[in-house]
């Protein structure tokens, strides 16, 4: 027998009062985990998707909202741009690569990106089965996207025209054929159903929909794209510094194009959510201090009750000290308990909240149990355990043996 | 000499004052202390326990000094050498009955002789309550954990207090024949302080405060 075990009985007698010590540290800590795993997520998402994109080229409209529907697939997009603007614009000496973009088609909620193969190594994709799009109609899926929709090599479906999931006009005239999975990346090419953008033209073009063949040629390239089609937006990486100063102010000069700096608008949207998180934040912080208050209250409580046999412990020629851990170590132990309670709220928390936003904005929140923020909010949850554990001990420690064995 | 006191003296205020007579004690003898409410039996016991010290006076324990002593080497002979039977049994619910025991052996730091605190249980006939709860034991069984408790480092002192104010005659008999019993396990002196005129037919050895 040690004298944790002795520390652990004397929790356990207190049921009721321990029991809500522990969940009131519970949900302190996995609110407060949670909402750093969120937040840590929020900035590691929005920010890996932005690698090798400088400057986002789209029609007229929030900026936000280009960034949002351009890089993030989020929201609508703003509408479209002429080819002959945008290869106008990846001409200039400012730009090193310009990615087209066009959006039309959803499945299943899904939206069907038309662009070409330079944006799958934006994200390092790897086809992990199958090739890359060699015909209009051909799609190559993101990792998530094949899961979710259990689809496969060969498989063909009809989009939607759209964004929404039940929209009701199908283009039943071209189906198409999934020819290639990509592996995940951690990006939103996880979420996209990728296809050459004449698919979208030729789907589209009303007039030109039963001239679509299987031979034509799929561009891949800006440059190859005719002038009289028309895209959503442009993926522009710099050429040297100066293009972040010349570029966006020549762009907007334009009257019908919009140039869009992610990191700008990203940074505002995150400033946006922060208030929210933030909120989040001070409650859980008011909820560990009120767990801190519930177990001194109920280790105080723990006190008065085991007074006299405290009191025989010490008759039987134990230290105060001895006194001292035992009421210091029931405060670890209701931390510890509780903390481990919280770390299991979180992970609850986490999958609920992925449930919710993988369908509504593709954000993985990662519960990762093993990171420095835990061992941290580890060591705080300890503390409080102490510091609340710290003046029923100091009592225990200078407990009067004979004045407490006399009243017994 | 197990214990030896003298000239023992100590007051909480100017009106509660108490002095005690000199007394000794050797191996297995017992010594009854007699006195009505009020006039310091309790505080004597807490000082021969070791609780408190006199302000004058002193107390030896095996012929070494006792009272004089730091409280915290009071603390550590205590554990060592004194086992005290309390009024009321007062165990610790939260444990059983045998970690009740162990936990005083463990107390004292001293090494836990599983072998003796079996033999204990079943010399007091509550063997089979061992691994029980105290609030699942009979007022009579936790008596019985409270006196193998009291035994469980093998003290060279036993110290009871008023272990039979509250009992009826016939129960009154098998406490004191079961102390006497828990010194002879021992070879222990036994000090009972009581205000229970009655054991004065069954120990001959008093003195009245």
């Amino acid at each position: 027998m040690s004298w944790w075990f002795v520390s652990f009985r004397l929790i356990k007698e207190k049921r009721l009062s321990s029991f809500l010590s522990i969940l009131l540290l519970a949900f302190g800590v996995g609110l407060i985990s949670l909402m750093l795993s969120v937040e840590k997520q929020i900035d590691e998402t929005f920010k890996n998707n932005l690698k090798g994109i400088d400057l986002v080229v789209g029609a007229k409209g929030s900026p936000l909202q280009i960034i949002l529907s351009s890089v993030y697939h989020i929201d609508a997009p703003t509408g479209n741009i002429s080819a002959k603007d945008a290869k106008e614009i990846a001409k200039s000496p400012f730009v090193n690569s310009a990615i087209p973009l066009g959006y039309g088609d959803s499945f299943k909620g899904y939206k069907i990106l038309g662009t070409i193969t330079d944006y799958l190594d934006l994200y390092n994709g790897e086809i992990i089965k199958g090739t890359v799009s060699k015909n209009a109609f051909d799609v190559v899926l993101g990792s998530n996207v094949a899961e979710q929709l259990g689809l496969k090599i060969g498989d063909t479906f009809f989009g939607n025209h759209g964004l929404a999931s039940e929209s009701i006009e199908e283009h039943s005239e071209h189906g198409y054929k999934v020819v290639g999975v990509l592996a995940n990346s951690n990006s939103v090419l996880d979420n996209a159903i990728v296809t050459p953008l004449n698919s979208l033209w030729n789907s589209h073009d009303h007039e030109h929909a039963h001239s679509s063949s299987t031979g034509e040629s799929i561009v891949n390239s800006i440059k190859d794209i005719d002038d009289d089609k028309s895209i959503t937006s442009l993926l522009i990486k710099y050429r040297g510094k100066m293009g972040a100063v010349q570029l966006p102010r020549m762009i907007n000069s334009k009257s019908n194009l919009q140039a869009a700096v992610p990191a700008i608008e990203l940074n505002r949207l995150i400033s946006h959510l922060g208030v929210g998180i933030n909120t989040l934040k001070y409650l859980a912080y008011l909820v560990v201090f009120i767990s801190a208050i519930s177990v001194f209250i109920a280790l105080y409580g723990m006190l008065k009750d085991n007074l006299y046999e405290l009191a025989l412990i010490r008759s039987f020629g134990a230290s105060p000290l001895v006194l001292f851990r035992i009421v210091l170590q029931q405060g670890i132990i209701l931390s510890i308990i509780g903390f481990v309670a919280g770390m299991a709220l979180n992970a609850i928390g986490g999958t609920l909240l992925n449930a919710y936003t993988e369908s509504n904005f593709k954000l993985n929140v990662i519960i990762d149990l093993m990171s420095i923020e835990t061992l941290v909010l580890f060591l705080i949850t300890l503390l409080i355990g102490i510091i609340s554990a710290f003046i029923p001990a100091m009592t225990a420690f200078k407990l009067n043996v004979s004045k407490v064995l006399s009243n017994g | 000499m197990i214990l030896a006191s003298e000239n023992l003296y100590l007051n909480y205020n100017d009106k509660a004052q108490f002095s005690y007579p000199d007394f000794k004690l050797k191996e297995k003898e017992t010594l009854l202390v007699l006195g009505k409410s009020g006039v310091g039996k309790t505080t004597l016991l807490h000082l021969l326990a070791g609780f408190i010290k006199p302000k004058k006076g002193c107390i030896k324990l095996n012929s070494e000094p006792f009272s004089d002593l730091s409280q915290r080497k009071r603390d550590s002979k205590r554990g060592n050498s004194i086992g005290i039977v309390f009024q009321k049994p007062h165990l610790i619910n939260a444990l059983n009955a045998y970690d009740n025991v162990v936990i005083a052996v463990k107390a004292s730091s001293s090494f836990i002789d599983k072998v003796y605190i079996d033999s204990l249980f079943s010399e007091l006939n509550i063997s089979e309550q061992q691994y029980k709860y105290p609030n699942t034991l009979s007022v009579g069984e936790q008596q019985r954990v409270n006196i193998a408790r009291a035994l469980a480092n093998k003290p060279k002192l036993l110290l009871a207090d008023e272990p039979t104010s509250a009992l009826d005659d016939e129960n009154c008999d098998a406490v004191i024949n079961l102390l006497l019993k828990a010194a002879e396990i021992n070879n222990s002196a036994l000090v009972i302080v009581t205000h229970d005129n009655r054991l004065k037919a069954k120990i001959k050895n008093y003195i009245e405060l």
